[in-house]
């Protein structure tokens, strides 16, 4: 069974794939991650989490590759697809 | 058609602007163009189809809206500057994202072209466009194009003329975003029409569409109390309907609409998935092994700088001291002429010591240029994130400063791409740390005098971790007290890895070092003349010791000297033709070989003898020295042992051969000879101390000596150090200068050599230091102020880097002198 709740960005391990749930951080910020292409609905998956050494995560959104510091991963929430 | 026409080429970072720029416009650029980043806007100008064409390289945005600079500067340009047309350089294999900054280029209403950049890469990976239906639904003309190879470009240069001369034709679709939101940017823009509020140059559709995004700029710009009311009422009103930011659900239409129309004209055959860069990544962006990854190749890069810098620099060297030998010879030996001074040891020593570090600044860029233009240097920025966040900034603060160890100037510059303002000043502040390719040819001249071989790499690399320690803790102190605040959200787009093209590459290195090359050419030979006439004037006349009796004195001690030499030899005393024989090679004076003019003299078979074993004597010396340095042995070693056993044996070999003629070339070399040259030395020495204490920079050193003896340096540091801050690479040319003119034009020992007995590796390493963190140079300050927006900070970077490394070099030279 697939858990639907919304959980933060951070909690993913490799290789899960989710769908974004809603963005976090300043309205500026959020501006700027929808025009990189990743925004409510977008499907992310997980090429290196950002694990326990709060290092940031690693994801491919479509043929991009974003680097996302843990802070904001912590503060982007997604569902599990 | 006489005109210029203006193209400006726009388009997401990584979607490959310049180097479709450089591929149009060659070397035939206006404003240099730093590796990585291009931060300021670049001109350079190409001919098309008998039209005179003007390119403009814009910096690489994602949108453009009020929130980073680089996307403020690019929307400025294009609102005043009304290029005649804008080519939008989209990355075909990321085409949905792409297109959201070519849908906001199209809603500013510019002339524009589509050119669907890397479609080789997109058709290799399975993707399909029915461009002309594309090009229909969004209104623009579309142009494949593959960038690094040059196809395409002319069909897209065919376009943009096309374009330019009808610009009407060009005109793309509106954005429908829905009957909400539009009621609303009606509102809006009724009121800013009634109100005329509308600025030239913009429609008022454009600007309503802007303030309901929440634009700080266009509300300064419009700045309209009853429109901003109406703004926030609409805002008010769609957050209600839609649950969300009005800026998000109009970027969320402007997606729907991209990928409209994308569904019917874009086929994907392949699953996009590009393994290969994924694979690299795995290993390169690695928890654990990605840093000491990296810190690896920064480590190969400056050992490249350093090893394959070292013959073309030593060509260089060579071709000055030849070509400073051949201005010499237009003027008698030991000639006083000033122009000869000015242009022997004022312009080819102080320009052509920048010039021969040329091959270092090559390499060194060529380096950075090779880590960006594969798409490793957002994967550093990612890396360091981690470690970055401990000091309180995030992993993009590490680009400007990898780009620092170019050129603070462009590195500053790079803090754009940084939102928030005290980052900014935080990663401005210390990105002087960062040891610049200018700072390169101090350690480049100073590490080979004065550490051996095997350190010099290391020692290089040990001087620019010191700096990148010294930015992090003065980074993590800024941000813990005048620029505190929350780290700030990171996220940077990885490209995928490229094999760098070598035209890029090239166009990188020469434009770096063709500045290099101008600023020696200028500013440092103007330094170069001006330091050149502060250490010769004013000139003394008259001095305080008699130098020419002290060296007649010493001059008639050798001829004592020699005499004991000649009994020794067994001639008879008062034998004066060995003396004639032997003194002009003592005094450095040519001549005809002396063996020649004592032919007929009685004597002549004793002073041959005495020649031939003084020979041997030398020639055996320097072969031992020659095979004691081959082998490195040492001391009691089997090889040494070894070699200590075949010099004694060949020693015998040559005393046996005879006794008296042995022993009297052992007495001249070791002692006659010695003697006199030392104290010739020192009274040359003290004789140019004495002229070079009377001139202005003698003065000027000899004034600040005090302040930094504590750190090991004397005046000449000194001076030098003032100079440097002008351009430190100016430095590397005074120490030129000072040395030559401390020099009486015989010696051809090079300067390395003067400095390594005029100092211990202790001061080197301390002149090093304080180079490194002191004062920053007048363009660096120049440009923090710029770009702070005010001289206080530039201040703080003046002063707080100085007294950091007066603090530190006199910490490292007391202790350090202490514990040797």
């Amino acid at each position: 069974m697939i858990d639907h709740c919304p959980r933060p960005l951070s909690r993913l391990g490799p290789g899960q794939t989710a769908r974004v749930a809603s963005l976090g951080g300043g309205r500026a910020f959020q501006a700027r991650l929808v025009s990189m292409g990743l925004l409510v609905g977008s499907e992310i998956k997980v090429i290196r989490a950002s694990g326990s050494m709060r290092g940031a995560a690693l994801v491919a959104i479509g043929p991009m590759r974003l680097g996302i510091g843990r802070g904001m991963a912590e503060r982007i929430m997604v569902t599990l697809v | 058609m006489s005109k210029t026409i203006t193209i400006a080429l726009a388009g997401n970072p990584n979607a490959g602007k310049t180097t479709i720029f450089n591929e149009l416009t060659g070397l035939r650029q206006n404003v240099g163009n730093y590796p990585g980043v291009t931060v300021e806007k670049i001109t350079g100008r190409c001919r098309h189809d008998g039209v005179e064409v003007e390119l403009i390289d814009l910096p690489g945005t994602y949108g453009l809206t009020a929130y980073s600079v680089e996307e403020r500067t690019t929307r400025r340009f294009l609102v005043d500057q009304r290029p005649d047309v804008v080519v939008g350089v989209v990355d075909a294999s990321n085409l949905e994202r792409n297109l959201y900054l070519a849908t906001q280029l199209m809603e500013l209403g510019e002339p524009l072209v589509l050119a669907f950049n890397m479609s080789d890469v997109a058709q290799s990976r399975g993707i399909e466009f029915d461009l002309p239906q594309l090009s229909t639904l969004l209104g623009v003309l579309i142009v494949q194009t593959v960038g690094n190879r040059g196809e395409g470009l002319g069909e897209m240069m065919d376009a943009a003329l096309a374009v330019a001369r009808s610009p009407q034709s060009a005109s793309s679709r509106q954005i429908k975003y829905g009957r909400e939101i539009e009621e609303e940017i009606v509102k809006v823009a009724t009121i800013l029409d009634a109100e005329s509020s509308v600025p030239a140059g913009y429609s008022a559709r454009w600007l309503a569409l802007k303030l309901l995004e929440n634009d700080s700029e266009v509300r300064e710009l419009v700045g309209a109390h009853e429109v901003d009311k109406q703004v926030e009422a609409s805002v008010r009103h769609l957050r209600t309907i839609f649950g969300d930011l009005p800026e998000l659900v109009i970027a969320g239409r402007r997606y729907a609409f991209i990928s409209g129309a994308c569904q019917e004209t874009v086929r994907s055959t392949v699953e996009a998935r590009h393994t290969l860069s994924d694979r690299i990544d795995t290993v390169l962006t690695h928890s654990l092994a990605g840093v000491p990854i990296f810190l690896g190749m920064m480590y190969l890069v400056f050992y490249m700088t350093f090893t394959l810098g070292e013959y073309p620099m030593g060509w260089l060297e060579q071709l000055f001291a030849w070509t400073g030998g051949v201005i010499s010879g237009f003027w008698p030996v030991g000639s006083d002429s000033i122009l000869r001074s000015l242009l022997v040891d004022g312009i080819i020593g102080g320009v052509g010591g920048v010039v021969s570090f040329l091959p270092n600044i090559m390499l060194l860029f060529l380096g950075i240029s090779l880590l960006e233009d594969s798409g490793y240097m957002a994967r550093a920025a990612f890396l360091m994130d981690r470690l970055m966040h401990h000091i309180g900034l995030h992993g993009k603060s590490f680009v400007p400063m990898l780009i620092g160890f170019g050129c603070s100037v462009p590195a500053i510059l790079a803090t754009r791409t940084l939102e928030s303002r005290r980052d900014r000043l935080t990663t401005m502040l210390v990105v002087p740390l960062m040891s610049c390719g200018a700072r390169l040819t101090i350690y480049a001249l100073i590490i080979p005098a004065f550490f051996p071989r095997h350190w010099q790499a290391p020692m290089l690399w040990l001087i620019y971790l010191i700096g990148i320690v010294l930015a992090v803790v003065l980074a993590k102190l800024l941000r813990a007290t005048i620029l505190r605040g929350e780290a700030p959200p990171f996220v940077i787009e990885l490209p995928l890895y490229r094999l760098p093209t070598m035209r890029s590459l090239a166009v990188h290195m020469w434009d770096r070092s063709w500045m290099y090359l101008r600023k020696a050419g200028t500013v440092i030979l103007v330094i170069s003349i001006l330091m050149w006439a502060m250490t010769s004037f004013p000139r003394k006349t008259t001095f305080d010791r008699n130098y020419e009796a002290e060296l007649a004195g010493s001059r008639a001690e050798m001829i004592v000297g020699l005499d004991q030499v000649g009994r020794t030899l067994g001639l008879p005393d008062g034998s004066d033709s060995f003396v004639r024989a032997v003194v002009p090679e003592c005094l450095l004076v040519p001549t005809t070989s002396p063996a020649d003019e004592s032919k007929d003299d009685p004597q002549y078979a004793r002073i041959s003898a005495f020649l031939q074993a003084r020979d041997s004597l030398a020639a055996l010396r320097s072969r031992w020295d020659a095979s004691l340095a081959e082998t490195s042995a040492r001391p009691g070693s089997v090889e040494h042992v070894a070699l200590e056993h075949a010099r004694s044996q060949a020693l015998d070999r040559l005393a046996a051969a005879d006794g008296p003629a042995f022993a009297a070339a052992e007495l001249y070399l070791d002692d006659v000879r010695p003697a006199y040259e030392r104290q010739t030395r020192a009274i040359g020495d003290a004789l140019r101390a004495e002229e070079l204490a009377y001139t202005v920079a003698g003065r000027i050193g000899h004034g600040i000596e005090p302040a930094i003896r504590p750190l090991g340096f004397d005046w000449r540091i000194g001076t030098a150090l003032i100079g440097a801050f002008a351009a430190k690479e100016v430095f590397v040319a005074q120490m030129g200068i000072l040395f030559a003119v401390s020099d009486d034009g015989s010696g051809s020992e090079a300067l390395r050599a003067r400095l390594s007995h005029a100092y211990s590796p202790l001061q080197a390493f301390c002149l090093m230091l304080f180079c490194l963190i002191s004062a920053p140079c007048v363009a660096t300050i120049a440009c923090t102020w710029k770009e702070s927006g005010s001289f206080k900070w530039a201040a703080l970077q003046l002063l707080g880097l100085t007294v950091l490394a007066y603090v530190l070099t006199l910490a490292v030279y007391q202790i350090a002198g202490l514990v040797i």
